[in-house]
């Protein structure tokens, strides 16, 4: 799934001015094939979890202290 | 001051300092001189603190000369890891978006520092945001990529490149580190230093930078296990401004360390395979030594989980959640490395039922870790399969590729231990071609002394340890 910015955050992103944009420029189409990259990557890890069995029971491996 | 000084141990240069061979100004002087100097040399300096640090070096002499004694680190200097606030100082993360940024408050670790009379005299270079979810290239910096003191066309590892590289080069006695996963160990391995990656929440993290709330770890790089048993005692302890802090203390006590022949060590032989073919001789003289120690070696192996799945998942998630403004806002494509930046993004798109998955299999991961503690006491591994890479190498080939089971022998054991919050010490056990290559002990929670013990017995039986990059050979 894809992560849709709000238009807040796109107006942040057009104002972080020249040196964002340079290098944005230096490698866009390179960074564009490592963001499908991590995407696919983060996809695959997922898939592997999933298939992995876990008890009902299982809570997460955290702890919060009130 | 003789070169030897820039290389001896916690412990010699106290006693020095008690029998007035030097004062701590000349002392502190001298490292802060070698720091700077030496230091852009191996782009392991982010920031230098000379002055800060030779006035708190004319009150820790007035604290000798009214023999008021605080322990083996009054008037120590050290680097930390450019994550570490300090008061009034730049904290950059090694990343350029906060390259100007100044703290506000000190970390408890350096407050505790200086509570003992250790000195700061730099904060260290760093792998920018300690290495986010991944990185591609050495280069992954604010100071340009580590370079490594034995090899300067080597990485010196991350992601406290700095701190690896500033205790192999005799610029600092000690350092701070972090590690998220293998962020000491492989520094340490890589520089042929002693590092140590306590367990989790065993030192404070207050004040440090967050990369992933349940995996970081602050921990001493030094030249020796004694050395990092003494700087644990002073940094470890409850921290009520950590959420993370286990409340408990730590102290170095080998004077009580159980006898190692009592005790079980856990190896993979799979492991000498999967080293390159130069490294087996080396680290089978390793396990040699260890097997001298009178530990009782019994074969093990890790339990079968998607390890590279589980950690990219955790830190790629809470990572992304850290620093969500910095990526919304755009200001993420200021840093040096297109993989993190894409990394980065991408983490923000992780779904709460696939991290909360993740964190359900580490709760599984951790019980099938005290299942396989129950009959051993220590495991132990190479601590990196391969030495040091050219800093032009791209870095992928060093991370286990995804995969739905675990990696043969130990290979999967820096982020299978960083993930159930486990301790363990890097140490160095020999050289190939070269560049040094270490061993490491990891051990059940808060078992710190027992790896203390037998990597202390490794390093008397052996001097790994004390051999010194070529430009510094005595």
């Amino acid at each position: 799934m894809k992560h849709k910015f709000t238009r807040r955050e796109l107006a942040a992103i057009a104002a972080t001015g020249a040196v964002t944009a340079q290098a944005q420029t230096s490698g866009q189409s390179g960074g564009e094939d490592l963001e499908k990259a991590a995407r696919d990557l983060n996809a695959r890890n997922v898939e592997t979890l999933t298939k992995f069995e876990i008890p009902i029971s299982t809570e997460p491996a955290f702890q919060f202290k009130a | 001051m003789t070169d030897d000084v820039f290389f001896a141990s916690i412990t010699e240069l106290n006693g020095r300092l008690r029998k007035r061979e030097f004062s701590t100004v000349e002392l502190v002087r001298a490292f802060a001189d070698r720091l700077e100097s030496l230091g852009p040399k191996y782009n392991a300096l982010a920031l230098p603190l000379t002055k800060l640090a030779v006035d708190r070096a004319k009150e820790i002499d007035g604290e000798f000369k009214r023999q008021r004694y605080r322990g083996p680190l009054q008037g120590i200097p050290f680097g930390a890891k450019d994550l570490l606030a300090l008061a009034g100082y730049k904290t950059t993360w090694g990343a350029k978006p906060f390259a100007d940024q100044v703290s506000q408050n000190t970390a408890t670790v350096l407050e505790k520092l200086d509570d003992t009379g250790s000195i700061i005299i730099g904060k260290l270079a760093m792998v920018e945001l300690a290495g986010g979810p991944s990185y591609r290239m050495a280069s992954a910096s604010l100071f340009g990529p580590g370079l490594n003191p034995w090899d300067t066309s080597s990485w010196s590892g991350g992601s406290s490149s700095g701190s690896g590289s500033a205790v192999a080069a005799g610029l600092v006695p000690f350092a701070l580190g972090s590690e998220t996963s293998g962020s000491i160990l492989t520094p340490s391995a890589f520089c042929g230093v002693t590092g140590l990656r306590p367990t989790y929440g065993l030192v404070s993290r207050h004040g440090a930078m967050a990369l992933a709330w349940t995996m970081d770890k602050i921990g001493p790089i030094c030249r020796s296990a004694e050395d990092c048993g003494l700087v644990l005692e002073e940094i470890a302890g409850g921290d009520s401004h950590d959420p993370g802090s286990a409340g408990k203390s730590f102290y170095y006590t080998p004077q009580y360390a159980r006898k190692l022949t009592d005790l079980k060590c856990g190896f993979a032989p799979a492991d000498l395979e999967l080293v390159e073919p130069d490294a087996r001789p080396v680290f089978e003289g390793a396990m040699q030594v260890i097997r001298q120690t009178g530990i009782q070696m019994a074969e093990a192996a890790l339990p079968e989980f998607p390890y590279a799945a589980l950690t990219h998942t955790v830190i790629s998630a809470e990572g992304s959640s850290v620093f969500e403004s910095l990526i919304t806002s755009g200001k993420v494509n200021e840093l040096a490395d297109a993989k993190q930046i894409a990394g980065l993004k991408a983490g923000l798109e992780l779904g709460a039922k696939d991290y909360l998955k993740a964190m359900r299999i580490r709760s599984l991961l951790k019980a099938k870790f005290r299942e396989l503690f129950a009959g051993l006491d220590v495991l132990v591994a190479p601590a990196r399969y391969s030495i040091a890479p050219k800093i032009s190498e791209p870095l992928d080939a060093l991370r286990a590729p995804p995969g739905p089971t675990s990696r043969p022998g130990m290979a999967s054991l820096i982020p299978a231990g960083n993930l159930a919050g486990l301790p363990a010490i890097s140490i160095p056990c020999g050289f190939v071609a070269g560049m040094p290559v270490g061993l490491q002990i990891v051990g059940t929670p808060f078992s710190e002394n027992t790896l203390l013990a037998l990597a202390r017995e490794f390093q008397n039986r052996t001097d790994w340890h004390k051999r010194r990059p070529p430009a510094m050979a005595s």
